[in-house]
């Protein structure tokens, strides 16, 4: 029997990406002005790109998900997958680099990120292949764990080096892990494995930030702000050893935390901010949280946070009742990317965790990342109608 | 399947506590950093706009005296890109219109923060302003780090506002009157403040009042947002100042002045022409000119108003003044007959001589023909208190115009030295006294003008913000009665006809005056040089001229009817020429 496809979840997806319209046109103010773009260019590709995530929830949600959720897990999986593999081999006009890192490909006039259509993909492949492989059995040891883990491994290995080391972005690579392991442990996986993979991706994570100069210069940077208040805790002589010279403003971390300062409780006003004027900058993508706690103050950044509060408890609840063991590792794994992405972006702007490079998903400037998200969210709607979430 | 079920469901709790958890760590942090006192860049700026000097206006329209802002382009070239140098120095110089050279030159000569130029103009320090942006977009200024401070900080090209300076558009025009000024630095801005003329003696009018300010929002470069927030105050600039004088007439009185200097090889010719009825002084022209902005050493003596500022002894043109007392006080009767003693007259120890001897002749053709022995024994009718109010009436030995500075105000004799018979004559004729031309316009004033002195003035009006605040004026006094100026008026008239002024007559319009030539003191002594002066009146059907000549020592010839005569006339010939004398040629004919 199935159900009409969940309308909280629809409308809660929906107001994020209202909310993105009106934040991109506020945030896109100055990198207009600074490069002689069209007054409404960033709003009008945002308003699309809204309107776009909205039609493609709503047309997947009608369909059948026994008939429809494998053919498109599995192609976006391998699409992007293949997508991301040639990328390296191609050049300007085909790809568009950033900083020596190709992120985007063009496709018939439109620059995609496939990496945001692989995120999904992944989950997919993730939740259909742990439903069939991983199996709850008390009492296994952590050796016949790591034996059934290691496929994953070793496709966690290669999407790593694709992503972190060809696109250089570390972020996406962060999401996807903690998703896979947290996703590993609904699988059925021991919690005392959790952990081992958890500490061996954190070994692996200090490895990584260490091989690369701009990774420290990152995590300087971020510590030169957070050390102010982590040692102020600590006895003055023990504090002044530890503290660094800054030696890199950190500009980006600092604006930000100007930004969200200057905004207070209820913000200066839609389009009032100051520091959204070149002083932050990627205000509209990386750095809309800041953009919004200015101009909405912290009234605007509890709306956010409670709309994808709700969005997660909902998701979870879809994954709790489904009986579909594959559909219900797929909707936890939307929710987790969804929820891991926020972190990242957020702590990073608040100061909490270094920056890093990681859209707030529906929120921030971008349509790869709001149509692939709405793509993911369109799955769970269409399995939605298998649930009784009543 | 049930226990799995309830592994999953506490699962799931445990999972979303910790998310929730982790949602509320993010808004505690922001929520702290909220609360927590935190230094915030400034997210305004201001601006401030200096204000201007007025101008200089005259009556038909030019603005002779204006000032133009200068800006001053500073570069650090520490920020400069090295590789990029060339393209600057190649940008720059066609904005600024500075050949490559000089600014290679200027930008070699130190390190850091090098001025380009110093007196840019507003429309070429407008297009380096914009060129500043271009040079920014393309990283022409790279950031540098402070080795204490670790701060990046990057300076373009910056255009600053360095001064204003005073420039007079139609060269020596209307020199000395409108005067020069000096620069003034204040707080690295250099100002213009009058020294002499009329930019000294309305420095508190014309200099500018209060600059203007702009402030606002800002961005990450500092520029200004302007929107409701914004505050935007328009300097207040300097009122303007709209003179009597005009322009066009005022030149061409110059070039004659000039010719005519040349031609009698004199020192200087100056003139003042007035409206007899109001006191506005429409030229006020000297031979003697500069340029305010290029003053030479040799431009020194030209550097005063004459007509103001050069006081001497009058000589002929005093007598109608004299016989115009006498007339007042009734003491002469035009028609009564005064012996000419042929040339000679003894006053005490003092000797009066005429250039055209007579032995009998009229009392007002003591002043058609100019006799010293005619006047010298009418004004023996004068006591000595009534002959210094009458010439203190007339406006001597004070101020004439209260729009000149540093007027010299000369002398009269007092009244006890007026009692003694040989100072009445001496001083009937215009010895032992020292006027100024403007002095003695506004004395003639009183013949073409029914008996009443007016004020000579040269300021219109005040333009404040587009507003004329019209200049107030005293009252014309009365000095003569009417009958008197009448009667003044026809001898002066046919002093013009019958006498000394023949040269000035002009057919068609009524012209009448008086000459006057007078020695020079050398170091006590009368020397073989005079000045020569002619003061009278022009007038058709509607207007009445009061105009005035002096010449300083002209050269070939020494007689006023042959040099001080001449100028009057022919500047009656350009004013008829301007329009502002309308001979009626047809009445004269019939």
């Amino acid at each position: 029997m199935m159900h009409s496809a969940d309308r909280t979840l629809f409308t809660l997806v929906s107001i994020l990406v209202t909310s993105a319209i009106v934040l991109v046109y506020s945030m896109s103010e100055y990198i207009i002005l600074h490069d002689n773009l069209k007054d409404l260019h960033f709003f009008l590709r945002e308003l699309t790109y809204g309107c776009m995530a909205v039609f493609i929830m709503w047309f997947l949600s009608l369909q059948d998900p026994d008939k429809w959720i494998k053919p498109l897990g599995f192609g976006l999986f391998f699409g992007s997958l293949f997508l991301m593999m040639a990328m390296p081999f191609f050049s300007e006009p085909f790809v568009h680099a950033v900083g020596g890192a190709k992120r985007w490909i063009r496709i018939a006039g439109f620059s995609l990120a496939p990496v945001e259509f692989f995120k999904i993909g992944f989950v997919w492949f993730l939740a259909w292949s742990f439903s069939r492989k991983i199996k709850h059995k008390p009492g296994s040891t952590l050796a016949e764990e790591f034996i059934a883990f290691l496929p994953y491994g070793a496709l966690f290995g290669f999407v790593m080096i694709l992503i972190a080391i060809f696109q250089n972005d570390l972020g996406q690579v962060m999401v996807l892990g903690m998703t896979m392991i947290v996703m590993l442990t609904f699988a059925g996986s021991s919690v005392r494995f959790f952990f081992t993979v958890f500490l061996a991706i954190i070994a692996a994570a200090i490895v990584f930030i260490v091989s690369k100069h701009h990774r420290i210069e990152r995590i300087k940077s971020w510590w030169a702000v957070a050390q102010d208040s982590v040692l102020s805790i600590l006895p003055p002589d023990m504090a002044e050893k530890l503290r660094v010279p800054i030696d890199v403003v950190p500009y980006q971390i600092g604006h930000s935390l100007n930004a969200i300062h200057h905004g207070g409780v209820i913000g200066t006003g839609l389009a009032d901010g100051g520091f959204k004027l070149g002083y932050l900058s990627d205000v509209h993508t990386d750095f809309i949280l800041a953009g919004t706690a200015e101009e909405f103050g912290f009234m605007g950044i509890l709306f956010i946070v409670v709309v994808f509060i709700l969005l997660i408890l909902r998701l979870f609840k879809i994954a709790n009742r489904s009986k579909n063991k594959t559909f219900s590792l797929f909707v936890l794994g939307i929710a987790l990317l969804i929820a891991f992405s926020f972190f990242l972006n957020s702590y990073g702007i608040s100061g909490i965790t270094p920056i890093k490079g990681i859209a707030v998903p529906f929120l921030s400037y971008g349509g790869s990342q709001i149509i692939a998200a709405s793509i993911g969210i369109g799955m769970v709607l269409m399995i939605s109608k298998k649930v009784d979430l009543t | 399947m049930n226990r799995q079920s309830h592994r999953q469901v506490k699962q799931f709790l445990l999972l979303f506590v910790v998310i929730l958890a982790a949602f509320l760590l993010f808004l505690g942090v922001v929520i702290g950093n909220i609360i927590s006192p935190k230094q915030l860049p400034s997210l305004y700026t201001k601006r401030t706009t200096k204000a201007m000097r007025g101008s200089i206006i005259t009556a038909d329209g030019f603005h002779v005296a204006k000032s133009q802002k200068l800006y001053k382009a500073v570069v650090d070239t520490r920020y400069i890109d090295k590789e990029k140098l060339d393209l600057f120095i190649a940008l720059f110089s066609i904005y600024a219109d500075i050949p490559e050279k000089k600014v290679r030159q200027r930008l070699k000569k130190r390190r850091g923060s090098v001025v380009l130029s110093y007196d840019i103009p507003q429309k070429e320090a407008q297009y380096l302003k914009q060129l500043s942006r271009e040079l920014r977009r393309f990283k022409v200024f790279k950031s540098i780090k402070n080795p204490k401070t670790g701060i990046y900080t990057l300076r373009a090209l910056s255009v600053i506002e360095s001064g204003e300076d005073r420039i007079y558009p139609y060269g020596d025009a209307l020199t000395p009157v409108i005067g020069y000024p000096h620069k003034v630095e204040e707080n690295g801005y250099t100002l213009s403040k009058g020294v002499k003329g009329l930019e000294k003696r309305f420095e508190s009018e014309l200099e500018a009042r209060k600059e203007g300010v702009i402030s606002g929002q800002r961005d990450v470069l500092g520029y200004m947002i302007l929107n409701k927030e914004s505050y935007i105050k328009e300097p207040l600039d300097g009122m303007d100042i709209k003179l009597t004088i005009n322009l066009s007439l005022q030149l061409r009185l110059e070039k004659m002045l000039e010719k005519m200097k040349k031609k009698m090889g004199a020192k200087e010719v100056f003139l003042t022409v007035m409206d007899s009825s109001s006191g506005r002084v429409l030229a006020l022209a000297s031979s003697n000119r500069y340029l305010p902005e290029h003053i030479r050493r040799k431009d020194y003596p030209s550097l005063n108003t004459s007509a103001i500022e050069f006081s001497f002894e009058p000589g002929s043109v005093i007598k109608p003044i004299t016989f115009a007392i006498l007339l007042q006080n009734k003491l002469v009767n035009p028609y009564e007959i005064v012996n000419g003693h042929k040339g000679r007259f003894k006053i005490g120890r003092k000797t009066v001589t005429d250039e055209h001897k007579f032995t009998w002749l009229s009392a007002e053709d003591v002043i058609v023909h100019s006799s010293n022995v005619g006047m010298a024994q009418l004004a023996q009718r004068l006591d000595g208190g009534t002959f210094h109010e009458g010439l203190l009436r007339f406006g001597f030995a004070h101020k004439s115009t209260p729009d000149l500075v540093y007027e010299k105000r000369g002398s009269i004799p007092p009244s006890i030295k007026l009692e003694n018979e040989i100072y009445k004559a001496t001083t009937s004729y215009g010895y032992g006294m020292r006027v100024n031309l403007m002095q003695l316009i506004r004395a003639y004033s009183t013949f073409n003008n029914q008996g009443k002195r007016v004020e000579p003035y040269l300021v219109e009006a005040f333009i404040d913000r587009g507003e004329e605040i019209k200049t107030q004026h005293e009252e014309p006094v009365r000095v003569i009665d009417s009958a008197t100026a009448t009667r003044m008026q026809r001898i002066l008239i046919k002093t013009v006809l019958k006498g000394t002024g023949k040269a000035a007559i002009t057919p068609g319009l009524v012209v009448g005056g008086k000459t006057g030539t007078a020695h020079l003191v050398e170091k006590g002594r009368y020397v073989q040089k005079y000045n020569t002066s002619f003061l009278g009146f022009a007038n058709d059907k509607t207007h009445r001229y009061t105009i005035g000549v002096v010449v300083r020592q002209p050269q070939k010839n020494h007689f006023a009817s042959q040099t001080a005569v001449p100028v009057f006339k022919k500047a009656v010939d350009i004013m008829i020429r301007e329009n502002y004398l309308e001979p009626d040629i047809v009445k004269q004919s019939r």
